[in-house]
């Protein structure tokens, strides 16, 4: 304990754990040009006109990013030698912010890059302004050990049955579905954006091959299309190659009658893999639990996608209509000691990518329960509300779902609460007990009533922003209209009150001695910068 | 029936020294409902604006076709005594008018805990025993539990007319009997004396017994005789009293009193009891019931009974009834009893103030408590919650114990979680109404000053169960009640169609309410869990909630049982876990506690709200801990009040108070959801040795500091070789001979063990009592049936947790399977981890 090494400030995001692959050492040049089909990269980068491009790897394939920029820039002056007016600069973003099937536009800003190459898997979620250009790049898969995992999952051969996998093993559908030619009714997905609106930049993916054009139909299955569907979907039988972060996969889970879930294939072992999903069931508790919070954190584990600004907007204007309090804070990779250091916060709603930025806590690991933004929206509501299977991440999605009528709910309350009568608790059904859960109702009201009251011309009511009453000179919150939670809760803090409370501690005789003789006095010490310091021994 | 108006109620009640409150409790079966019945038709009092519509007896449906109390209801009594019994009472009494406000409760097990909510709101209690069965399970129960809220006992000795009619006792035997019952009440009454209170004990000659029957609504005590001879022999009524109960003996020969059985000849005398008492009822018994008419009219005579027209023309049982209820009627037996050795509220409240009030013994509340004093700030204790005709509203029904209340009065409403200078758990709400509770009626009444029961309108949306109203801004909590029992029986409730969702939640909150003891939560796999004490409680609740309360068809699991988790050891090595950051290292050890320090804590006797020093002295005193340790205690658990604990025995660590608060949240969380299967911890030690801490406040954070926390009491525990607990029911089953081998065969396939076996003597009668787990206990009165033939009746109440034998890590025991299937079910990874999985190495 002698040495003090510095903290380890950037912790590892625990939910990460899935994805284990780390290659150390770089492949050959002709393996990663072929693996990344970097001849065609460097010739769309050279068609958008692109002047600066940053390449993003997750981690695990950060090994290969030298090598990779590298090559890419060899291909581009290779293209070049056409054109010759404009260089490509070629950038390695070290580390994704947020989760690394994401787009990290912000990183990409940083270096002023105008576009951006995403490499691995990919979410394909939506982006706010950079131009994106996604490499899969192929992952090994043994594809007759798959087609006979396969056979013997899907025993029927006239099943209607979906091929779907993750992002680097697109490449193996197409081999794959003619290697199965005896199910008649087996379809491949390929990957898809969003709808695209009028002020979206381009997407595209390389090789363009893997974007078919056949695939017309978009997909409940999230950024994917397929061919038309001979039946409805939740008669299909699913097939995922390659495994899935929780929230996508319980996502994938409900989009598919329970009798019938989605057989996930994991690509080393090319079995069906064992992990289970999170019944939905367990989300419904953690729901409730949300409805009985009245400090809310919005958790943005994202900066980059598209209508994250509005979904929290959303968000907080719901909280506080709700009467609840909330706050915004951004985490990198969170953690569970990362989010354990704001205690004040009763429930987290996390707001990410709906691949791998949603945090699924199975086994109680999070010191307090983190909701999505759809679970949240429904904990808002002033009656229970829990649709037997629908669960959904996407934020367009939400940000349409409708928010209880506030006015309505408002004016019921006014009917039968005197001014400085207290809101009466709510049950709390996962604990059972009395909860106030709405801290801010109170001075939602008087906000409210002082305007009523500035039209009649009459004195507004005391507003103190804080008062003393008899109670042994206690700050009190009570009746004004600036309530504070966090005041509030520093208030219920049991033992620890700031500084000098150590040494008065009258639990402690023997300490208590100790306090007599008084601690050390405050001293002033050095100021400004190092370089500025004056010691008086020298 | 007496009519009153309500201004003639609320002037008894200002005579606050002539009332009296008081709860009827016994064994199930014992006749306390029919006993209260006598006393109703005879006092109670009822407006003179409902007189003629009233039926106090009126409750649910239910409870009249399984023939059994399940909530209790409280009925107000009007009682004129003469100025001979007045000048008898031994405290303070104003005129000769009292009011008696009677809350009769349940009797069976699983409704133990509507008990503890009467026996708050009274000061004296009337303990109901059968003169054939004698003192069972729930005597016992229900008369510790009313020596704990300090509640002063009188005592009935029931159904004598079924010793005489059925078993056909002599007069000796019968007395004998009397006094083995007697005995076994005051063995309880001694066991927990408490010295406040003084001697509580029983005792005929002093008339704190009543013998007597509820059916034939007759019953006497020796002070009515002793009144009766007194005149006659012209002795003084308190020696005729002593004369009359116990070893004194009358020589008609000599007309001299001895102590001893045997005349100068050595001829057996009669007992004074004997001869004076029970030989008039024997001989009413054995004129009628052998139809000896010509000597019945002599007897009547002598007895100074006239029977009116047609009540000359009954025989039998029924001018049995007729006769008994004439010469001693059990109405005139229990008044005299109630009024004349039960507290007033002004007594009572002197020496409970400091076991009702949590906070200091000298502030204004507990003053105005302990004098009664209805000008002193509001004290009002809500003990539970009656439903209204308006569903889903409740009136709030407790006790003023100071101050007084009134209709639009704006109060305190503090809940169970309350601590004074805290907004936790406090409300500010004026009461729309308050009104008196009478049976099923409800008469608004303006206000209600110190030491009645009292109804309130308009505070239910603010109280869960139980809580304190207050004018005080300084006032604490009155005391939480503590249940003897607790929710460890649950089943999982789901709506059959899912647009009912917010209706059965609705209905589960009503449910809370309804019922003191009924714990209704969502468990981890989502499930909605209805938590109760027993399979009739929970059938009952449930039946509420389908039918009432939510009011929507519901699909019911099978019953299952809750678990604890414990240790059995002192960890085998000191359990270090470091924080994310590596920086800081908590080192502690577990051990268990001990099974006496465990229950005080679940019973109260050492709770969170104690004083340190006070607290440290007891478990130094009473429980041979280190005084040090003891002023060390961190904090209780799960939830702040479980039976798990954190000291601290670290020396000399700085910042140590810092985290004191991370601690005490890593150590809630843990102990809330252990790490065998996640249940709750039980009687587990924690015991901090050492912790190092990073220099910079920033770096040991509560982020670094309660993951670590909880991490290194899982790893304690693992190190401790854990054990997990199981409830078990204590068992009484009484029987004839015949049955016991089908006792014995059904509690031994069900894994009970019995402790006893004892014939009750006079009866073909044997009790058995063993101890059954109460996952085994789910059906066991019906197989007990099949196997008795009907005649074994078993009552059953949660006794205690028992360690299971075997280590739930290993999945071939009994606890592993347990544990497997739990994890299994709760989708968990069903293999326990191993300590190594939240231990570092340093």
């Amino acid at each position: 304990m002698g040495t003090v090494a510095a903290p380890v400030l950037s912790s590892e995001p625990e939910y990460y754990k899935v994805v284990a692959k780390t290659e150390t050492t770089p492949p050959p040049r002709a393996e990663i040009s072929k693996k990344y089909h970097l001849p065609e990269l460097a010739v769309q980068i050279k068609r958008g006109k692109y002047t600066r491009v940053a390449l993003q790897f997750p981690d695990g394939l950060l090994a290969h990013s030298t090598v990779f920029a590298r090559v890419l820039s060899e291909e581009l002056q290779r293209v070049d030698e056409t054109e010759k007016e404009r260089e490509v600069e070629v950038y390695v973003l070290g580390d994704t912010s947020y989760s690394e099937c994401c787009v990290d536009e912000i990183a990409a800003q940083h270096v002023g890059a105008d576009a951006v190459v995403h490499i691995g898997t990919a979410c394909l979620s939506p982006v706010i302004a950079t131009p994106v250009i996604y490499v899969f790049g192929e992952e090994d898969l043994d594809i007759d050990a798959v087609a006979s995992t396969f056979r013997s999952q899907v025993p029927d051969k006239s099943a209607h049955v979906l091929l779907v996998s993750e992002t680097p093993y697109q490449a193996y559908l197409g081999p794959l579905k003619s290697l199965l030619c005896e199910y008649p009714n087996l379809l491949t997905t390929v990957p898809a954006f969003a709808a695209s609106e009028d002020n979206a930049p381009q997407e595209l993916i390389v090789p363009s091959s893997l974007a078919s054009s056949t695939h017309t139909e978009r997909s409940e299955i999230p950024h994917r299309a397929h061919p038309p569907l001979r039946a409805s979907l939740s008669d299909y039988i699913l097939i995922h190659i390659g495994t899935l972060p929780p929230a996508a996969h319980l996502h994938l889970n409900t989009l598919f009658p329970s009798d019938r879930k989605p057989i996930i294939i994991d690509p080393v072992t090319s079995a069906p893999a064992s992990s289970v999903s999170t019944p939905l069931a367990r989300r419904y508790q953690t729901m409730m639990t949300a409805r009985s919070a009245s400090t809310i954190g919005i958790l943005v584990n994202t900066l980059s996608l598209r209508s994250s600004s509005q979904l929290i907007d959303s968000l907080k204007s719901a909280i506080r209509n709700a009467g609840k309090k909330h706050y915004v804070i951004a985490v990198g990779k969170p953690n569970v000691a990362k989010l354990a250091n704001f205690d004040v916060v009763d429930v987290w709603v996390i707001v990410g990518c709906a691949r791998g930025g949603i945090i699924i806590d199975r086994y109680g690991e999070y010191f307090k329960p983190i909701v999505t933004p759809f679970e949240l929206k429904l904990a808002l509501k002033k009656q229970v509300e829990w649709s037997g299977g629908e669960w959904m991440l996407e934020f367009d999605r939400v940000l349409s779902m409708k928010d209880d009528d506030d006015e309505q709910e408002q004016s019921d309350q006014d009917e039968t609460q005197a001014e400085d009568e207290d809101e009466a608790p709510e049950f709390d059904p996962v604990t059972g007990r009395y909860v106030s859960s709405r801290p801010l109702f109170q001075s939602l009201k008087t906000r409210k009533q002082h305007v009523d009251v500035e039209i009649e011309g009459t004195k507004p009511s005391d507003s103190a922003i804080i008062s003393t009453n008899g109670n042994a000179g206690q700050l009190s919150t009570r009746g004004s209209a600036h309530y504070s939670t966090a005041a509030a809760y520093l208030q219920t803090r049991a033992f620890w009150r700031g500084l000098g409370s150590d040494f008065n501690d009258e639990t402690d005789e023997e300490k208590k001695e100790e306090a007599e003789a008084e601690g050390a006095k405050l001293e002033e010490g050095r100021s400004g910068i190092a370089r500025g310091y004056v010691n008086p021994d020298v | 029936m007496v009519n009153f108006t309500v201004d003639q109620i609320r002037a008894l009640m200002d005579k606050v020294t002539n009332v009296r409150n008081m709860s009827v409790i016994a064994h199930v079966d014992h006749g306390k409902s029919t006993l209260t019945d006598s006393l109703v038709q005879r006092a109670g009092i009822i407006s003179a604006a409902k007189a003629g519509e009233a039926r106090f007896t009126d409750t649910r449906k239910d409870e009249q076709d399984r023939g059994i109390t399940i909530k209790s209801t409280a009925i107000s009594l009007y009682a004129e005594m003469t100025d001979d019994d007045v000048a008898d009472i031994k405290q303070k009494t104003q005129g000769n008018n009292f009011l008696i406000n009677l809350i009769d409760s349940p009797g069976h097990v699983d409704f133990s805990s509507e008990v503890t909510a009467a026996l708050r709101v009274t000061d004296g209690a009337l303990v109901v025993v059968d003169c054939v069965e004698g003192v069972c399970v729930q005597t016992e129960t229900v008369l510790r539990q009313a020596l704990g809220e300090r509640i002063k006992p009188v005592c009935i000795i029931n159904k004598v007319d079924r010793a005489l009619l059925e078993l056909q006792v002599t007069k000796e035997d019968l007395y004998q009997s009397f006094a083995r019952t007697v005995e076994s009440v005051n063995v309880i009454i001694a066991t927990y004396f408490d010295k406040a209170l003084g001697d509580n004990q029983v005792y005929p000659d002093q008339g704190t017994i009543a013998f007597g029957s509820g059916l034939h609504g007759w019953a006497f005590t020796v002070r009515q005789f002793a009144i009766r001879y007194s005149k006659k022999f012209g002795v003084d009524r308190a020696k005729m009293m002593e004369r009359l109960w116990g070893d004194n003996y009358f020589n008609p020969a000599t007309k001299k009193w001895t102590k001893s059985g045997t005349d100068a000849k050595g001829k057996q005398l009669e007992r004074a009891f004997c001869m004076f008492i029970l030989d008039p009822i024997f001989r009413i018994f054995d004129a009628i019931m052998n139809f000896k008419k010509d000597q019945i009219p002599t007897l009547l005579e002598k007895l100074e009974i006239n029977l009116k027209g047609d009540e000359l023309e009954l025989e039998g049982k029924a001018l049995l009834k007729v006769v008994m209820r004439k010469f001693l009627p059990a109405a005139d037996a229990l008044m005299e009893m109630m009024v004349l050795h039960l507290p007033s509220p002004v007594t009572a409240q002197a020496y409970r103030a400091s076991t009702l009030y949590e906070g200091p013994d000298d502030d204004e509340c507990a003053i105005a408590i302990r004098d009664c004093d209805p000008k002193g700030p509001l004290m009002l204790y809500v003990s539970k919650m009656v439903p209204t005709s308006d569903k889903g509203r409740f009136f709030a029904f407790g006790r003023v114990f100071a101050g007084t209340v009134r209709s639009g009065m704006k109060v305190r409403i503090q809940g169970p979680n309350y601590t004074p200078g805290k907004k936790e758990d406090l409300f500010i709400k004026a009461i729309q109404r308050t009104v008196l509770m009478m049976g099923r009626f409800v008469e608004p009444i303006d206000d209600v000053p110190a030491g009645n029961i009292v109804g309130l309108v308009g505070v239910d949306q603010f109280l869960l169960k139980s809580g304190t109203l207050t004018t005080s801004e300084t006032a604490h909590n009155l005391k939480v009640m503590k249940f003897s029992v607790s929710p460890v029986v649950q089943v999982a409730v789901e709506v059959k169609n899912a647009n009912d969702l917010p209706k059965l939640v609705e209905g589960l909150k009503r449910l809370s309410k309804s019922d003191p003891c009924v714990l209704c939560t969502i468990n981890e796999s989502g499930e909605h869990i209805v938590a109760g004490t027993g399979e009739l409680h929970l059938e009952i609740c449930l039946k509420d909630l389908e039918e009432d309360h939510a009011g929507v068809p519901l699909k019911i699991s099978e019953p299952v049982v809750s678990y604890r988790e414990t240790v059995s050891a002192e960890s085998s090595m000191t359990a270090l876990s470091k924080s994310p950051n590596k920086h800081n290292r908590i080192f502690v050890k577990a051990a268990p506690l001990d099974e006496e320090v465990s229950l005080a804590i679940e019973s109260g006797q050492i709770s969170p709200r104690d004083d340190f020093k006070i607290r440290a002295r007891l478990l130094a005193d009473e429980f041979g801990w280190d005084v040090t340790d003891g002023r060390k205690i961190w904090c209780f658990g799960p939830d702040g009040t479980g039976a798990n604990l954190v000291v601290d025995q670290t020396k000399a660590v700085q910042y140590l108070n810092e985290i004191k608060d991370s601690v005490v949240a890593g150590f809630q969380w843990a102990s809330k959801e252990g790490p065998v299967f996640g249940e709750n911890l039980r009687g587990v030690r924690v015991n901090i040795l050492d912790v190092v801490l990073h220099a910079d406040a920033i770096h040991r954070g509560g982020g670094q500091i309660i993951p670590t926390m909880r991490r290194v009491v899982y790893a304690s525990a693992l190190l401790a070789e854990p054990r997990i607990q199981e409830p078990v029911f204590l068992v009484e089953i009484q029987c004839p001979e015949n049955a016991i081998g089908g006792i014995y065969s059904v509690l031994n396939r069900k894994r009970g063990q019995v402790l006893s076996e004892e014939q009750r003597p006079g009866t073909p009668l044997f009790t058995v009592k063993a101890h059954l787990p109460i996952n085994e206990s789910f059906g066991f009165t019906t197989v007990l049936r099949q196997e008795t033939a009907g005649q074994a009746f078993p009552q059953m109440v949660f006794d205690h947790w028992q360690t299971m034998n075997g280590s739930p890590l290993d999945p071939t025991t009994k606890p592993g399977a347990i544990v497997t299937d739990a994890r299994k079910r709760h989708g968990m990874k069903e293999v326990v981890p191993g300590y190594e999985e939240y231990y570092d190495k340093l």
